[in-house]
């Protein structure tokens, strides 16, 4: 009886033993494994780098030029990559409270990435101002039945009008692809030149930045003489030069999904031509998050 | 004895990991249209419009699908939480798909005049988006339905509009 005893303390410990050895590991695994929120927050303060295992997830050799695949690197791993602290995770909520993103197709995806994976809620009072093959030329062009503005609050909206009523302290303006057909790369700086000029009338005080253009799929059926990366290389760097020229301030997102020798990496193509997915705007979100915090390491020029 | 007892513990420590993978699995369910119901029902505080909404995930062939959050339905529909006693709000997850699910239970008393006239306006606007930037689409927006059933208002972009609108007049009737 005594003996029977013994076996059942013994079989009981080892019991919980086991308990505790699978339970850590579970634990372990679900926190690689499963789908945080983008970079949670360490309530203490101090990074534990989720970010690490969203970077275990993808390949980063082989395919990007080492120069880009370091900056890559850079940007994903260190010095940005700890944990935003609940301060730094504020600053950001603030920053993109007062922000507002206006943008094209590729905005319109990044919206609906948001809707779903921003689970920090960064950027859940971000104004959006988007809307399917935008541009600085239709931007210009006076609301009409059938031209291209963006809905805000159910109505169509000048782009100046909707951030002034959304009392935005800064615009980030993503437009690219669309920037090029039927119109040349000085024209179509010209139009955004008078965008610009538009929501600084009526909205004095905004902080204007540009985001850079992104890249084609190298092998999309859809190249034209126009759209090509030759062309949104070139864009690209005539954006920097708008941005000196135009006290507004420069978001490199772009070149870690690319560049116009490769084109858009196939990894994070959605569509083969230029529409990004998931991985990709993990990127981006990494870099907009960063961007607020004022770590982003490619701030060429910031508003005054 | 002692060897059975070991295997014993083995076999019950086996069996409690397994309860906890699984519950976690659930904890971890994103906010894909497809595993959403929980989502929908937090969003709308009410249980119904979710479970048509659910019931429709079900019944008929939707792409990958996300819940639309308030802020988003409030900037872009225009409509506020006042003007909705209970809603569902999904879209495709794929910005290339015009697939959406947008059911709206106005108040007691209220107009369905709002919500229709968001309704027509975001069709409107999608259908000039997509005109020439992508013929397939456009075509699937023109075929978009607006139909109003008492006090709910549903905007439906499908390839199973009449079944999904059969599911919602059968299901809140």
């Amino acid at each position: 009886m005594k003996k029977s005893n013994t076996f059942v303390v013994r079989g009981i410990t080892l019991l919980l033993l086991v308990m505790l050895v699978a339970g850590n590991f579970i634990t372990v695994r679900f926190s690689q494994s499963g789908n945080p929120s983008f970079f949670s927050i360490n309530s203490h303060g101090s990074g534990n780098r989720t970010g690490q295992s969203f970077l275990n997830n993808r390949s980063l050799t082989g395919e990007l030029p080492a120069g880009y695949r370091d900056e890559l690197e850079q940007i994903l791993n260190t010095p940005t990559d700890d944990n935003y602290t609940e301060e730094e995770a504020a600053a950001i909520r603030k920053f993109y409270a007062e922000t507002a993103f206006v943008g094209d197709s590729l905005m319109m995806g990044y919206n609906i990435y948001l809707q779903k994976n921003d689970r920090e809620g960064y950027f859940a009072k971000t104004t959006m101002l988007c809307a399917y093959g935008f541009s600085a030329r239709n931007a210009i062009r006076p609301i009409g039945e059938k031209t291209k503005h963006p809905l805000y609050k159910g109505k169509k909206m000048l782009v100046e009008d909707a951030l002034k009523l959304a009392k935005s302290k800064r615009v980030f303006i993503v437009f690219w692809a669309n920037e090029i057909p039927g119109a040349d790369i000085d024209k179509a700086n010209q139009n955004l030149e008078i965008l610009v000029q538009r929501i600084r009338e009526k909205s004095p005080d905004i902080e204007v930045y540009i985001v850079s253009p992104c890249y084609l799929y190298l092998k999309t059926p859809k190249k034209t003489n126009f759209l090509n990366n030759n062309n949104l290389y070139a864009l690209t760097l005539s954006r920097r030069e708008f941005c000196k020229n135009n006290n507004a301030g420069y978001v490199e997102v772009s070149k870690y999904l690319g560049n116009e020798k490769v084109g858009l990496l196939e990894k994070y193509t959605s569509d083969y031509h230029i529409h990004v997915n998931k991985d990709a705007y993990d990127i981006w979100t990494k870099v907009f998050t960063d961007y607020a915090l004022g770590r982003d390491p490619d701030i060429e020029v910031v508003p005054k | 004895m002692k060897i059975k007892i070991v295997i014993l513990s083995l076999v019950l420590s086996v069996s409690l990991c397994s309860c906890l993978l699984t519950s976690c699995g659930e904890k971890t369910a994103d906010n894909s249209g497809k595993t959403a119901s929980s989502a929908a029902q937090n969003d709308a505080g009410d249980k119904k419009l979710s479970d048509v909404y659910e019931k429709i995930t079900q019944e008929t062939s939707l792409p990958e699908m996300y819940i639309m959050t308030d802020g988003y339905i409030e900037s872009y529909y225009g409509l506020t939480a006042d003007m909705m006693e209970d809603k569902v709000f999904a879209s495709a997850e794929d910005a290339m798909l015009a697939d959406t699910i947008a059911i709206v239970k106005v108040p007691e008393g209220s107009d369905t005049a709002a919500v229709e006239a968001a309704f027509k306006t975001v069709k409107e606007q999608k259908m000039v988006e997509l005109e020439s930037y992508n013929p397939d689409q456009y075509q699937r927006v023109q075929k978009a339905a607006i139909k109003t059933f008492g006090q709910y208002v549903c905007y439906v972009i499908s390839d199973d509009n009449d079944a999904i609108l059969n599911i919602i007049e059968s299901s809140i009737a």
